[in-house]
Protein backbone atom coordinates (compact mmCIF):
# COMPACT_ATOMS: atom_id res chain seq x y z
CA UNK A 1 0.00 0.00 0.00
CA UNK A 2 1.24 3.16 -1.18
CA UNK A 3 2.58 5.02 2.23
CA UNK A 4 0.61 8.01 3.29
CA UNK A 5 1.50 11.27 3.70
CA UNK A 6 0.99 11.94 8.12
CA UNK A 7 -0.88 15.30 7.65
CA UNK A 8 -2.86 15.01 4.04
CA UNK A 9 -6.26 14.60 4.89
CA UNK A 10 -7.06 14.14 1.37
CA UNK A 11 -5.54 10.86 1.68
CA UNK A 12 -6.49 9.79 5.33
CA UNK A 13 -10.25 9.90 4.46
CA UNK A 14 -10.43 7.65 1.65
CA UNK A 15 -8.44 4.99 3.77
CA UNK A 16 -10.60 5.31 6.82
CA UNK A 17 -13.53 4.88 4.65
CA UNK A 18 -12.14 1.78 3.25
CA UNK A 19 -11.75 0.02 6.76
CA UNK A 20 -14.75 1.50 8.04
CA UNK A 21 -16.60 -1.62 7.42
CA UNK A 22 -13.83 -4.02 8.69
CA UNK A 23 -13.13 -1.25 12.05
CA UNK A 24 -16.91 -1.94 12.93
CA UNK A 25 -17.03 -5.36 12.26
CA UNK A 26 -13.91 -5.19 14.50
CA UNK A 27 -15.48 -3.30 17.18
CA UNK A 28 -18.45 -4.60 17.13
CA UNK A 29 -17.01 -8.62 17.82
CA UNK A 30 -15.67 -7.02 20.78
CA UNK A 31 -19.06 -5.05 22.36
CA UNK A 32 -21.60 -7.13 20.81
CA UNK A 33 -23.43 -3.73 20.47
CA UNK A 34 -24.48 -2.06 17.00
CA UNK A 35 -24.73 1.71 18.39
CA UNK A 36 -21.71 1.29 20.35
CA UNK A 37 -19.66 0.01 17.49
CA UNK A 38 -20.58 3.08 15.82
CA UNK A 39 -19.82 5.56 18.40
CA UNK A 40 -16.77 3.74 18.36
CA UNK A 41 -16.24 3.64 14.91
CA UNK A 42 -16.64 7.45 14.72
CA UNK A 43 -14.60 7.81 17.52
CA UNK A 44 -11.79 6.04 15.80
CA UNK A 45 -12.29 8.57 13.35
CA UNK A 46 -11.84 11.55 15.07
CA UNK A 47 -8.68 10.02 16.58
CA UNK A 48 -7.52 9.28 13.34
CA UNK A 49 -7.39 13.00 12.26
CA UNK A 50 -6.18 14.12 15.37
CA UNK A 51 -3.18 11.98 15.79
CA UNK A 52 -2.41 11.46 12.07
CA UNK A 53 0.86 13.21 12.44
CA UNK A 54 1.68 10.29 14.42
CA UNK A 55 1.43 7.95 11.39
CA UNK A 56 4.47 6.58 10.51
CA UNK A 57 4.77 6.72 6.46
CA UNK A 58 5.62 2.89 5.64
CA UNK A 59 3.93 1.38 8.75
CA UNK A 60 0.75 -0.45 7.27
CA UNK A 61 -2.37 2.12 7.87
CA UNK A 62 -4.31 -0.96 8.28
CA UNK A 63 -2.11 -2.26 11.69
CA UNK A 64 -2.26 1.71 12.32
CA UNK A 65 -6.25 2.23 12.14
CA UNK A 66 -6.43 -1.15 14.64
CA UNK A 67 -3.94 0.53 16.89
CA UNK A 68 -6.20 3.08 17.37
CA UNK A 69 -9.65 1.36 16.93
CA UNK A 70 -8.48 -1.10 20.41
CA UNK A 71 -7.21 2.08 22.13
CA UNK A 72 -10.69 3.16 21.74
CA UNK A 73 -12.02 0.31 22.42
CA UNK A 74 -9.89 -0.20 25.97
CA UNK A 75 -11.18 3.18 26.68
CA UNK A 76 -14.89 2.11 26.37
CA UNK A 77 -13.88 -0.60 28.16
CA UNK A 78 -12.48 0.79 31.14
CA UNK A 79 -15.27 3.54 31.17
CA UNK A 80 -17.79 0.69 31.52
CA UNK A 81 -16.14 -1.54 34.10
CA UNK A 82 -15.91 1.85 36.50
CA UNK A 83 -19.69 2.02 35.68
CA UNK A 84 -20.44 -1.43 36.43
CA UNK A 85 -20.44 -3.09 39.87
CA UNK A 86 -20.29 -6.87 38.00
CA UNK A 87 -17.56 -8.63 38.15
CA UNK A 88 -16.78 -12.26 36.10
CA UNK A 89 -16.96 -13.91 39.33
CA UNK A 90 -20.75 -12.00 39.86
CA UNK A 91 -21.49 -12.55 36.55
CA UNK A 92 -20.65 -16.22 37.02
CA UNK A 93 -22.59 -16.56 40.47
CA UNK A 94 -25.71 -15.00 38.26
CA UNK A 95 -25.56 -17.71 35.77
CA UNK A 96 -25.36 -14.61 33.58
CA UNK A 97 -23.49 -16.54 30.62
CA UNK A 98 -27.16 -17.76 29.89
CA UNK A 99 -26.72 -21.38 30.86
CA UNK A 100 -23.92 -22.04 28.01
CA UNK A 101 -22.75 -25.28 29.17
CA UNK A 102 -26.94 -26.59 28.78
CA UNK A 103 -28.03 -25.64 25.42
CA UNK A 104 -25.72 -26.24 23.09
CA UNK A 105 -28.45 -27.43 20.47
CA UNK A 106 -29.27 -24.39 18.14
CA UNK A 107 -26.57 -22.65 16.33
CA UNK A 108 -27.96 -19.37 16.82
CA UNK A 109 -27.38 -20.31 20.60
CA UNK A 110 -24.24 -21.55 20.19
CA UNK A 111 -23.34 -18.23 18.34
CA UNK A 112 -25.03 -16.45 21.22
CA UNK A 113 -23.29 -18.58 23.68
CA UNK A 114 -19.45 -17.76 22.42
CA UNK A 115 -20.12 -14.22 21.86
CA UNK A 116 -21.15 -14.13 26.18
CA UNK A 117 -18.00 -16.26 26.69
CA UNK A 118 -15.46 -14.43 24.35
CA UNK A 119 -17.15 -11.10 26.46
CA UNK A 120 -16.10 -12.61 29.99
CA UNK A 121 -12.18 -12.87 28.53
CA UNK A 122 -9.87 -10.07 29.66
CA UNK A 123 -10.02 -7.50 27.02
CA UNK A 124 -6.80 -8.20 25.41
CA UNK A 125 -7.57 -11.77 25.03
CA UNK A 126 -10.63 -10.95 23.39
CA UNK A 127 -8.82 -8.53 21.17
CA UNK A 128 -6.47 -11.18 20.21
CA UNK A 129 -8.64 -13.86 19.22
CA UNK A 130 -11.08 -10.98 17.53
CA UNK A 131 -8.19 -9.85 15.25
CA UNK A 132 -7.21 -13.36 14.80
CA UNK A 133 -10.19 -15.64 14.36
CA UNK A 134 -12.47 -12.82 13.16
CA UNK A 135 -10.56 -10.39 10.92
CA UNK A 136 -8.08 -12.38 9.50
CA UNK A 137 -4.58 -10.64 11.22
CA UNK A 138 -1.39 -13.15 10.72
CA UNK A 139 0.08 -13.51 13.89
CA UNK A 140 3.10 -11.23 12.49
CA UNK A 141 0.61 -8.11 11.88
CA UNK A 142 -0.96 -8.98 15.66
CA UNK A 143 2.55 -8.61 16.65
CA UNK A 144 2.96 -5.57 15.18
CA UNK A 145 0.20 -3.75 16.91
CA UNK A 146 1.56 -5.53 20.33
CA UNK A 147 5.12 -4.47 20.13
CA UNK A 148 5.96 -8.69 20.44
CA UNK A 149 7.45 -11.08 18.36
CA UNK A 150 5.33 -13.21 15.73
CA UNK A 151 5.93 -16.12 18.39
CA UNK A 152 4.83 -14.20 21.62
CA UNK A 153 1.68 -13.28 19.98
CA UNK A 154 1.01 -16.68 18.67
CA UNK A 155 1.28 -17.80 22.72
CA UNK A 156 -1.31 -15.61 23.71
CA UNK A 157 -3.64 -16.03 20.88
CA UNK A 158 -3.30 -19.97 21.90
CA UNK A 159 -3.80 -18.79 25.51
CA UNK A 160 -6.61 -16.78 24.69
CA UNK A 161 -8.15 -19.67 23.32
CA UNK A 162 -7.47 -22.07 26.00
CA UNK A 163 -9.01 -19.18 28.46
CA UNK A 164 -12.22 -19.18 25.99
CA UNK A 165 -12.33 -23.05 26.00
CA UNK A 166 -12.32 -23.29 29.90
CA UNK A 167 -15.22 -20.38 29.73
CA UNK A 168 -16.82 -21.73 27.51
CA UNK A 169 -17.10 -25.50 28.40
CA UNK A 170 -17.47 -25.06 32.32
CA UNK B 1 -1.36 -51.69 30.61
CA UNK B 2 -1.33 -47.68 29.70
CA UNK B 3 -0.97 -45.20 32.32
CA UNK B 4 -2.52 -42.24 32.76
CA UNK B 5 -0.18 -39.09 32.56
CA UNK B 6 0.06 -36.81 35.15
CA UNK B 7 -0.83 -33.56 35.42
CA UNK B 8 2.56 -32.18 35.05
CA UNK B 9 2.92 -34.07 31.80
CA UNK B 10 -0.48 -31.89 30.40
CA UNK B 11 1.58 -28.81 31.38
CA UNK B 12 4.21 -29.96 29.41
CA UNK B 13 1.95 -30.41 26.51
CA UNK B 14 -0.61 -27.36 27.25
CA UNK B 15 1.28 -24.94 24.55
CA UNK B 16 0.97 -27.20 21.93
CA UNK B 17 -2.61 -28.20 22.63
CA UNK B 18 -4.14 -24.93 20.12
CA UNK B 19 -1.62 -26.79 17.22
CA UNK B 20 -2.24 -30.17 17.45
CA UNK B 21 -5.58 -29.65 17.65
CA UNK B 22 -5.71 -27.88 14.02
CA UNK B 23 -3.29 -30.30 12.53
CA UNK B 24 -1.04 -27.35 12.24
CA UNK B 25 2.16 -28.91 14.22
CA UNK B 26 5.43 -30.69 12.17
CA UNK B 27 5.42 -34.73 12.39
CA UNK B 28 7.96 -35.13 14.88
CA UNK B 29 5.77 -32.69 17.52
CA UNK B 30 2.46 -34.29 16.30
CA UNK B 31 4.04 -38.01 16.96
CA UNK B 32 4.77 -36.78 20.40
CA UNK B 33 1.58 -35.16 21.02
CA UNK B 34 -0.51 -37.62 20.20
CA UNK B 35 1.29 -40.51 22.21
CA UNK B 36 0.23 -37.99 25.80
CA UNK B 37 -3.46 -37.40 24.30
CA UNK B 38 -3.67 -41.28 23.76
CA UNK B 39 -3.31 -42.06 26.70
CA UNK B 40 -4.90 -38.75 28.64
CA UNK B 41 -8.76 -38.42 28.78
CA UNK B 42 -8.25 -35.19 29.90
CA UNK B 43 -6.07 -33.42 26.74
CA UNK B 44 -8.14 -36.01 24.58
CA UNK B 45 -11.40 -33.43 26.51
CA UNK B 46 -9.34 -30.47 25.51
CA UNK B 47 -9.19 -31.26 22.06
CA UNK B 48 -12.53 -32.39 21.28
CA UNK B 49 -13.39 -28.71 22.83
CA UNK B 50 -10.41 -26.95 21.04
CA UNK B 51 -11.67 -28.18 17.37
CA UNK B 52 -15.30 -27.60 18.48
CA UNK B 53 -14.05 -24.18 19.29
CA UNK B 54 -12.39 -23.45 16.25
CA UNK B 55 -14.97 -24.46 13.75
CA UNK B 56 -17.55 -22.22 15.83
CA UNK B 57 -14.87 -19.31 15.55
CA UNK B 58 -14.78 -19.56 12.11
CA UNK B 59 -18.38 -18.99 11.49
CA UNK B 60 -19.62 -15.66 9.52
CA UNK B 61 -20.94 -12.86 11.77
CA UNK B 62 -25.12 -12.41 12.17
ZN1 LIG C 1 -2.92 -34.58 29.31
Amino acid sequence: MAAVQADDLDQVVPLFERYQGPLFNFLYRLTSDYETSQDLTQTVFERLLKYRASYRPGQPFRAWAYQLARNVHTDHWQRNQKMRTTDVVEVERKGALGGAAFRHTAAVDREQDLHEAMALLPPAQHEILVLHRFQGFSYEEIADMLGCTAGAAKVKAHRALQALRTIYFN
Amino acid sequence: MNITPSSSDCLDVADLLVDYAEHSLPPEQTARMAAHVANCPRCQERVAQLQELGANLKQPSP
